[in-house]
C-alpha cells in the first residue's frame, strides 16, 4: 500500500471542503479545521495496479487574516490548488500559495481545480490562470454541486504522484 | 286468561320456573296438540329472546371460567396489564418502591451471590473506567505511578518526515481508530503547536493526555512511535518503547531513509514481536549496540556503586565490633554472622564484666540490625578472676546459674566452684 499525502490549497470560500467531501471515504472530524486550521480525510483508490492510499489535508483557506501554516503542508507529495470560478481574487491567492509551496518544499506536483463551474464565471485573471495551468500536472473543471471532474481532479493528482510517474 | 300484575324483580331462576309452571297449567287446561303448539309459539314469542341471550350468557360465564381456571391463562392475562398497572400505581401511590424494595434487594443479592461474573460483565463498562480513574488519582503525583494498572490499546511507527504510518498494532480491538487519520492530527497538532507558539527548534510532542487516556510520542530521528495508553503506566514503559523505537531504527535504517510513501518493507515490521523479542532478551544479540539503553547502564552503575560502599562500610563497622568485644574483659564471642540486613551475635558473658548495655555500646552495636544472644559462664581472664577475687573477699559473689551450657553445636565450659 502505497500512502500519500494531499493538501487542498486555495482562498477563503473557494469550496475545498465541498470538494473533498465529494471525494473521500471518511472524515476525521468537522471539528478540527475551525480549532487547528485543517480537517484531514482518507480514501483509498487503486490505480495502475497500485492500491494508494490518500490522506487528504483539507486546510483552511487562506486570506489576509489566516496565512496557511507551513509546517501543515510537510511532507506532502501532491496538492489540488482550487480556484472559484466566481471569486477573481481566489487566482491571485492561489499563485501565491504555489510560490509558497515551492519556495519551501521544492518542485510538487499539483493540479488547478477550478470550483464551481456549474455557476457563471466573474472576471477574468487570465494571465494568472494562464501561469497556474502552466506549471500543473493537469487542469480540471469542477462542480462538487453536479460531482463533474470531482473524481478526475483526485485521481490527476494521484497519478502523477506515483512513483513510477515520477521516474518517467 | 292471565293475569296481569305490576312488574316485580325477582330471581331469574324463580322467573323460569314460574314460566314453566305457568305453560305446564296452559297445556293441563288445555292438552290438545294444537293448543300446544299454540302455546309453544307463543311462548317463544314471549320468551324466546329472553332465553337466548340467557343461553349467551351462560356460555359465556362457562368460557371465562374455563379461562380463569388455566393458570397459564391468568399468568398471560396480568402480563399484558403488569407495566400499566405499575406505572399507574407508581403514579398514584409513591410507598410502592418500598413495597418492592426488599424484593428487588434479594434478587440483586442473589444475583451477585450466584452469577458474580455475569453481574462484573454488566458493570464492567461503568466500574472499568471509574476504577481505573479513582486508581489514577490516587497514583497521581506519587513516585512513578508504579504497579497501577493501564492497557496500552494501539501502537503506531510513523514516519517522521511524511507523518505516513509505517506499521500499526492493534491491541485493543475495540478501541482500534485509523491509524493514517491519528497519525495525521498528531502531525497537524504538532505544526499547530510549533507554529502558534513560535518554537523554532520543537522536536515535537512528547505526550498528549486526556483523562485516563495518554498518547505517548516516542521521537527517532526517521521514525516516530507512538502508543496510545489507557490508564496510568509506569516510566519503565516509556522507556521500554524507546528501546523499540531505537532497534526499529537499527533495523530498518536503509527503508526508514528512502521511504517514499510504499510502506511494502515494512510490512513484516512487526512493534509487538519486536517488544517480545526485548522482553526476553533476544535483542541483546542482535546489532551493534547493547540492548541496554545508557540509561539503564548509568542506574545499574550507580546502585552497583552504592551497594559497594556500603558493603565495604558494614565490614568495616563490623570488624570494629569483633575488636571492641575481643578487648572486653569476660566477654566471648563464640558465634556471629554478618548478614545484608540483619546480624547475629552469640556472646558469653561473666557476671563480673561490664554490664549488657555497656558492653553492646562500646562494640557500637546496632540492636536494630544486629540480634545478640548473651550466654552465663565464669570467665578465666586475669581482670576477672581479680574482680573475683576482691569480690570473693567481700563475700558478694554470685556464680552462674549454668556454667555449661550448648549452645548450637558449641559446647561451653567453664568453672562452677
Amino acid at each position: 500500500m502505497i500512502t500519500k499525502k494531499v493538501c487542498l490549497l486555495g482562498s477563503v470560500c473557494v469550496g475545498k471542503t465541498s470538494l473533498v467531501r465529494r471525494f473521500v471515504d471518511s472524515c476525521f472530524s468537522e471539528k478540527y479545521q475551525s480549532t487547528i486550521g485543517v480537517k484531514l480525510h482518507k480514501k483509498s483508490i487503486s490505480l495502475d495496479n497500485d492500491d494508494l492510499s490518500l490522506i487528504l489535508w483539507d486546510i483552511q483557506g487562506e486570506d489576509r487574516f489566516d496565512k496557511v501554516l507551513v509546517s501543515f503542508l510537510k511532507g506532502l507529495s501532491g496538492y489540488i490548488l482550487v480556484i472559484d470560478v466566481t471569486q477573481p481574487k481566489s487566482a491571485t491567492v492561489a499563485l501565491e500559495l504555489r510560490a509558497r509551496v515551492q519556495n519551501n518544499f521544492g518542485p510538487i506536483p499539483y493540479v488547478l481545480a477550478y470550483s464551481k463551474c456549474d455557476l457563471p464565471a466573474h472576471g477574468d485573471n487570465a494571465d494568472l490562470k494562464a501561469e497556474l495551468e502552466s506549471g500543473a500536472c493537469g487542469v480540471i473543471r469542477t462542480s462538487s454541486l453536479t460531482g463533474d471532474g470531482v473524481d478526475d481532479a483526485f485521481l490527476c493528482i494521484a497519478t502523477n504522484m506515483l512513483p513510477s510517474k515520477k521516474s518517467a | 286468561m292471565f293475569q296481569t300484575s305490576k312488574p316485580r324483580i325477582v330471581p331469574r331462576s324463580v322467573q323460569l320456573r314460574s314460566i314453566s309452571s305457568a305453560s305446564d297449567n296452559v297445556q293441563a287446561l288445555k292438552p290438545s296438540t294444537s293448543n300446544a303448539d299454540e302455546l309453544s309459539i307463543l311462548r317463544n314469542m314471549l320468551l324466546g329472546p329472553m332465553l337466548e341471550r340467557e343461553l349467551a350468557t351462560d356460555v359465556r360465564l362457562r368460557e371465562m371460567q374455563e379461562h380463569i381456571d388455566l393458570l397459564e391463562n391468568r399468568t398471560s392475562d396480568y402480563s399484558k396489564v403488569l407495566a400499566t398497572s405499575i406505572r399507574r400505581l407508581h403514579s398514584q401511590d409513591k410507598n410502592l418502591n418500598a413495597e418492592l424494595e426488599p424484593e428487588v434487594t434479594s434478587g440483586l443479592y442473589n444475583c451477585f451471590k450466584n452469577q458474580p461474573e455475569r453481574m462484573a460483565d454488566a458493570l464492567y463498562p461503568i466500574l472499568g473506567p471509574a476504577v481505573r480513574k479513582l486508581i489514577a488519582s490516587l497514583f497521581q503525583g506519587s513516585v512513578d505511578g508504579k504497579g497501577t494498572p493501564y492497557e496500552v490499546e494501539q501502537i503506531f511507527l510513523i514516519h517522521k518526515d511524511t507523518s505516513v504510518v509505517l506499521s500499526q498494532c492493534v491491541l485493543c480491538a475495540d478501541a482500534a481508530r485509523d491509524a493514517d487519520l491519528v497519525s495525521g492530527m498528531l502531525d497537524a497538532i504538532r505544526s499547530f503547536v510549533q507554529e502558534a507558539f513560535s518554537l523554532p527548534e520543537f522536536d515535537g510532542m512528547n505526550s498528549i493526555q486526556l483523562g485516563d487516556l495518554s498518547i505517548w510520542v516516542e521521537w527517532g530521528p526517521k521514525a516516530i512511535l507512538a502508543v496510545v495508553v489507557r490508564g496510568m503506566p509506569d516510566k519503565d514503559l516509556q522507556d521500554h518503547y524507546a528501546e523499540v523505537l531505537r532497534l526499529i531504527h537499527e533495523r530498518y535504517e536503509a527503508e526508514l531513509e528512502a521511504f517514499d510513501g510504499n510502506s511494502e518493507a515494512f510490512d513484516t515490521l512487526d512493534v509487538s514481536s519486536i517488544e517480545t523479542e526485548l522482553v526476553d532478551g533476544g535483542a541483546k544479540k542482535i546489532g551493534s549496540k547493547p540492548a541496554i539503553s545508557i540509561r539503564h547502564i548509568i542506574a545499574a552503575a550507580i546502585v552497583f556503586m552504592v551497594m559497594t560502599a556500603n558493603s565495604v562500610s558494614d565490614k568495616r563497622a563490623w570488624n570494629y565490633t569483633l575488636t571492641a568485644l575481643a578487648n572486653e574483659p569476660g566477654i566471648v564471642v563464640i558465634e556471629q554472622d554478618r548478614g545484608w540486613r540483619q546480624s547475629t551475635l552469640s556472646i558469653l558473658r561473666d557476671p563480673l564484666a561490664a554490664s549488657e548495655k555497656t558492653v553492646l555500646r562500646r562494640a557500637k552495636i546496632d540492636q536494630e540490625h544486629a540480634t545478640v544472644r548473651w550466654f552465663q559462664f565464669q570467665s578465666q581472664d586475669a581482670e576477672i578472676q581479680k574482680r573475683r577475687h576482691e569480690v570473693e573477699q567481700s563475700g558478694r559473689y554470685v556464680y552462674p546459674t549454668s556454667s555449661i551450657s550448648r549452645i548450637d553445636n558449641i559446647l561451653v565450659e567453664g568453672i562452677n566452684p
